[in-house]
């Protein structure tokens, strides 16, 4: 007989991998069968003879210097101890909703700017971004510089919306305080109004002139927008659309066109605000550049406004 | 998990936390071994040098993927069992086999007699260069087993199969470097008779 069933097992007794009780039993026909006693001795000397291959053993400096060399490839290579894989799973992640987000950011400003472009559309429609008041009326201004400011009546409707420019949103951010002088400031009477209920008027030109004329910040820039927004609110003016003035435009020339039309009196400027004097008619197509303020008719009419809104587009170049 | 085990987890724990002598120490615990079963791979001391520095570096970069519970050292050979075979199938096995000349005898047999101590030289050389034309992953199991002492169980780990997969590797490579030997011997016994 030249072969034993036992033969296969010889490995794995030989590498340990039997039980206790079945290493005993394989050992106990190992004292008996010659065939696998033979095959195990050729499988001992493979394995002895293996172990008599000398290694080439690297010199003491090598093994003294083995961690430096390691540690230089680390550094080299600007490794860190953290999984790449996580980091790519992270970044995939980071990637995935950061175009998420855009794409619904991208989706609500393009819903927005409809929005808005719609509204702008309206003529008389009070939109989200009008700020109506009832009235206005201006004071006697007692500048010599000013003529005086008749009280006029307000018709109600009589107002005028215009485009603005190229402003995105009307967020109209609290106004620093502004401070009115309370001598310039007198009540108005809805009687002699005849119409709608009017605010105290004020005395827009003194109250500006107290303010800071040169504007170079930006910040002054928005403060002054948002000034001007809130005292026109208060007193009849409506602002549609985006009234404030980008440092981009501030930093252009200004052309002050004191013009008219059949329409009525209107204001230019290239920085600034076109006032169209037309009651209840909306503005003409406009330069996107130029931001509106839809004033009640008689106050259009008022010098004192209109030099005023001059006064800011020079102060915007400064 | 044993003692080592222990020990080595608490390393790692300490080298992500930023401590780099931590780092250093696992690779003093284990440099020797890897280099070893690199240079048993390879026969040859730069490669095996540049395959034992390259597992560590890898090692230390994939720290914190690092599983609880495995085992370092078992992950440190895998790595470089990895590597190694890697690099074999892109040599295309064309590794210095002889890359010095020497005494394939190591310290012990200095006490055999002069026949059997040449004797012990041929096999062993025989064995040493059966053992390069072995495929890597027979290579390999027969190595960790010889050399290391690995059990089945750990080198399935290492190899990343099954045991049954590397109970046959082993088994096929026993199987060549027997028929080598026999061989070998059988060229001896032939010379001997030609000999005489």
């Amino acid at each position: 007989m030249t072969e034993c069933k036992y033969k296969k097992r010889l490995q794995i007794y030989l590498d340990g991998w039997m039980d206790r009780g079945d290493s005993e039993r394989f050992e106990g026909h190992l004292r008996k069968c010659r065939i696998c006693q033979v095959a195990l001795m050729e499988i001992e000397e493979i394995s002895s003879s293996a172990l008599e291959i000398i290694d080439h053993a690297p010199d003491r400096d090598y093994w003294e210097n083995f961690f430096n060399r390691v540690h230089n490839r680390i550094v080299s290579r600007d490794l860190s101890p953290y999984e790449q894989k996580k980091e790519w799973h992270f970044h995939r992640k980071l990637v995935s909703y950061s175009f998420g987000f855009v794409a619904i950011a991208a989706v609500f400003v393009l819903a927005f700017g409809l929005l808005t472009r719609s509204s702008r559309d309206l003529p008389q429609a009070t939109s989200v971004n009008e700020i109506t008041v009832p009235s206005v009326q201006f004071p006697e201004n007692e500048s010599p510089a000013a003529p005086a400011v008749e009280n006029q009546e307000i018709a109600s409707g009589a107002q005028t919306v215009v485009r603005s420019p190229n402003r995105k949103d009307v967020e109209v951010e609290p106004a620093a305080p502004v401070v009115v002088a309370e001598a310039d400031t007198n009540p108005v009477e809805d009687d002699e109004q005849g119409g709608p209920e009017t605010v105290a008027a004020l005395d827009l030109m003194t109250v500006f002139r107290d303010s800071p004329q040169i504007v170079p910040a930006r910040l002054q820039l928005e403060r002054e927008n948002n000034s001007l927004a809130r005292l026109l609110a208060e007193n009849g003016g409506t602002i549609s659309g985006d009234s404030r003035i980008s440092p981009e435009e501030a930093a252009e020339g200004i052309i002050a066109d004191y013009a008219s039309s059949g329409e009525g009196p209107r204001i230019n400027g290239q920085n600034g605000f076109q006032v169209n004097g037309s009651s209840g008619r909306a503005a003409d197509p406009v330069n996107p550049k130029w931001g509106y303020l839809g004033l009640p008719a008689d106050t259009v009419r008022t010098d004192e406004f209109r030099r005023y809104l001059i006064e800011l587009d020079l102060m915007l170049v400064k | 998990m044993g003692a080592g085990d222990s020990e080595d987890r608490i390393l790692i724990e300490r080298v992500l936390a930023g401590d780099t002598r931590a780092f250093e120490r696992l690779v003093e615990k284990y440099k020797r071994r890897i280099y070893y079963l690199a240079f048993r791979m390879t026969r040859d001391h730069d490669s095996a040098d540049e395959l034992a520095q390259e597992s560590f570096v890898k090692a230390y970069q994939a720290l914190s993927g690092f599983k609880k519970g495995y085992s370092f050292y078992t992950w440190i050979y895998r790595i470089c069992v990895n590597l190694t075979i890697n690099f074999l199938k892109k040599e295309g096995q064309s590794v210095s086999i002889d890359s010095f000349d020497g005494d394939y005898l190591t310290e012990k047999s200095d006490t055999l007699d002069q026949l059997e101590r040449m004797i012990a030289s041929e096999q062993a050389a025989t064995v040493k260069k059966a053992l390069n034309t072995l495929p890597p992953d027979q290579r390999a199991v027969f190595i960790l087993r010889t050399f290391d002492d690995m059990s089945y169980e750990r080198m399935a780990e290492v190899m990343d199969c099954s045991i049954g997969t590397v109970m046959s590797r082993l088994y096929r490579a026993r199987h060549k470097l027997r028929l080598a030997l026999e061989a070998a011997e059988a060229r001896r016994g032939k010379g001997e008779d030609d000999g005489m």
